[in-house]
């Protein structure tokens, strides 16, 4: 497990590095996005070198991606597809999932009838 | 070395026709080369004997997904990095849609879309870790103009002009380039299914006054994977001798 949790650490260090981000350390309780500063481009990566390093995607149906806020929601999401028979103290949080999923939904759709009632007042 | 080697190509359904041309000027450019197609071919012999370690090829169905999934992750294994894709893989049926069986139009879904899109996912994991990278989507004239008959492969090229242009956003950042080539009626066993007839009304309502060849497409897809073509994403390329215009 710590070394899952250690080439979580190294390939977040690597990628912030080649972006050039000022990042000094990497903790457990980080945010990804507003505390290290990454793009949903840059997480894709991050899960893209994390996959050929471990050959497994805990994305692809394990666990929702929206689930992933943090440094520590990241290594739990590996964790979780080495642990034995699920046991691992990493649950993902579907339910967050789920609301940030609304969110943006109904922010998409608030866009649309803004743009639509931008259109009709000219 | 040229210019254009030592890539590593995955190029899908490479025994025959246009993907049978790609496989072998992609060699010849001192590139290693990935394909797979349904069956063998004594060109796939060949190539295993003249390039026993830059031509890969394993049996696997356009259809079947965890097939292709499972083809990219041998290619990974094998040269370490994808830098190239050609999704050329694709299937024509002719027909009224509503003459068409089910079975055809799913199949046909599978192979030209559905394949391309699990291809391309694939094969991003390790352009993604190089930051670099290279797609093109064969598509079709069809997925620019309606013509009868050819509804749902229409359909799936136009899908992969969407494919291209939403993938050549989402990746430019990371130095990704998605680019689409559009073919007019060129030499090959699907046009060999037109008559003389049909033959001839094409050509006479191309400009340029012939059918295209398979060195035409390899040409523009050549450049496309080339460093000349590095501020080019997103585009579909015609290449009809201009019947489209």
């Amino acid at each position: 497990m710590e070394n899952i949790e250690q080439t979580v650490f190294d390939v977040i260090a690597k990628v912030a590095e080649e972006k050039g981000l000022d990042l000094k350390t990497v903790g457990l309780t980080q945010k990804l996005v507003t505390d290290i500063g990454f793009k949903s481009i840059d997480l894709a990566r991050i899960i893209a070198i994390m996959e050929i390093k471990l050959s497994v995607d805990p994305f692809s149906k394990l666990v929702p991606i929206t689930s992933i806020q943090t440094v520590g929601d990241l290594c739990g999401a590996y964790q979780l597809c080495f642990a034995d028979d699920g046991n691992s103290a990493y649950k993902p949080d579907f339910e967050r999932s789920e609301s940030r999923g609304e969110a943006r939904l109904s922010s998409s759709r608030m866009h649309r009838g803004e743009l639509r009632k931008k259109a009709r007042t000219g | 070395m040229g210019k254009h080697s030592e890539k590593v190509i995955l190029i899908s359904g490479g025994s025959r026709g246009l993907g049978r041309g790609l496989v072998e000027t992609m060699l010849k450019d001192g590139n290693r080369v990935a394909t797979f197609s349904r069956a063998s071919s004594s060109f796939v012999e060949t190539c295993f004997q003249q390039y026993p370690d830059s031509f890969f090829w394993e049996a696997v169905d356009g259809s079947n997904t965890d097939g292709i999934k499972q083809f990219a992750r041998m290619v990974m294994d094998r040269y370490a990095r994808i830098d190239v894709l050609v999704n050329n893989a694709g299937i024509g049926t002719d027909g009224i849609i509503t003459l068409m069986s089910e079975d055809d139009i799913r199949r046909i879904l599978s192979v030209n879309l559905e394949a391309a899109i699990h291809l391309s996912r694939a094969c991003l994991k390790s352009m993604m870790q190089q930051s670099s990278g290279c797609i093109v989507n064969i598509s079709s004239v069809n997925a620019l103009r309606g013509h009868s008959g050819v509804a749902v492969y229409s359909a799936t090229k136009a899908a992969l002009d969407g494919l291209t242009r939403s993938l050549a956003r989402e990746l430019g950042p990371l130095g990704i380039r998605v680019n689409s080539v559009a073919p007019g009626y060129f030499q090959s066993e699907m046009s060999e299914a037109l008559t003389e007839a049909q033959q001839s009304r094409i050509v006479h309502r191309t400009p340029l006054g012939r059918l295209g060849t398979v060195d035409d497409l390899v040409g523009i897809i050549r450049f496309l994977i080339s460093a000349e073509a590095g501020f080019i994403t997103g585009q579909t390329i015609v290449v009809d001798g201009g019947l489209t215009c």
